[in-house]
C-alpha cells in the first residue's frame, strides 16, 4: 500500500503549471520557426510542438511586436511584389 | 494569422492528464485546448480549482487502493 501511496504522491508532484500565451494558427512554418527561435532567444519559450505549429511563451509583449514586425514584412514584400507586377 | 491565447499550461504524466481530462468532461469549465497526451491549456482562473479537484480524485484513487488491500 505504501508504494502505492508513494507513488501517487510522486506523480501529483510531477504536475506541472505555467501562466502564459499559447500561440498557433501560423500560415507558414518560416513564420512559426523564427517565432520559436526568438521566444528562445528571448528566454520566455516554455515549450513548442511542430507538428501543430504550437508554442508557449510566458511573456507576449516583445514576442507579439516581432510578429507585427514580420507581418508588416510580409505585407511590404506583397506591395513590392504587386507593383512589379501591375 | 498567428492567435495567441492566455492560460495554465498543465503538464503532467498522460494517466494524471486523463483525470483532468475526465474532470473537466463533468463540467467542461476548465480545459480551453487539449493540446497533447502529456499537455493542456487550462484557463488561468479556473487553475486553482483544478488543481483542488485533482488532489480530490488523486486521494479518492488512494483510498480505493487501501480499501481493497485491506480486505
Amino acid at each position: 500500500v505504501m508504494d502505492q501511496v508513494s507513488l501517487w504522491e510522486v506523480e501529483r508532484e510531477r504536475v506541472q503549471g505555467n501562466a502564459g500565451y499559447l500561440i498557433k494558427d501560423f500560415d507558414k512554418e518560416s513564420e512559426y520557426e523564427q517565432v520559436c527561435q526568438y521566444a528562445q532567444d528571448l528566454n520566455v519559450l516554455v515549450k513548442k510542438w511542430d507538428a501543430k505549429r504550437m508554442l508557449f511563451v510566458t511573456q507576449i509583449n516583445q514576442v507579439g511586436d516581432f510578429m507585427k514586425r514580420l507581418k508588416n514584412k510580409r505585407v511590404e514584400k506583397g506591395k513590392k511584389a504587386g507593383g512589379v507586377a501591375g | 494569422m498567428p492567435r495567441a491565447q492566455r492560460g495554465v499550461l498543465v503538464r503532467a504524466d498522460p494517466s494524471i492528464k486523463a483525470i483532468i481530462v475526465k474532470i473537466d468532461a463533468e463540467r467542461n469549465d476548465f480545459i480551453i485546448e487539449d493540446i497533447d497526451d502529456e499537455c493542456i491549456l487550462v484557463k488561468e482562473d479556473k487553475y486553482p480549482e483544478l488543481k483542488v479537484k485533482l488532489e480530490q480524485k488523486l486521494q479518492d484513487t488512494v483510498k480505493k487502493v487501501e480499501d481493497s488491500s485491506s480486505e
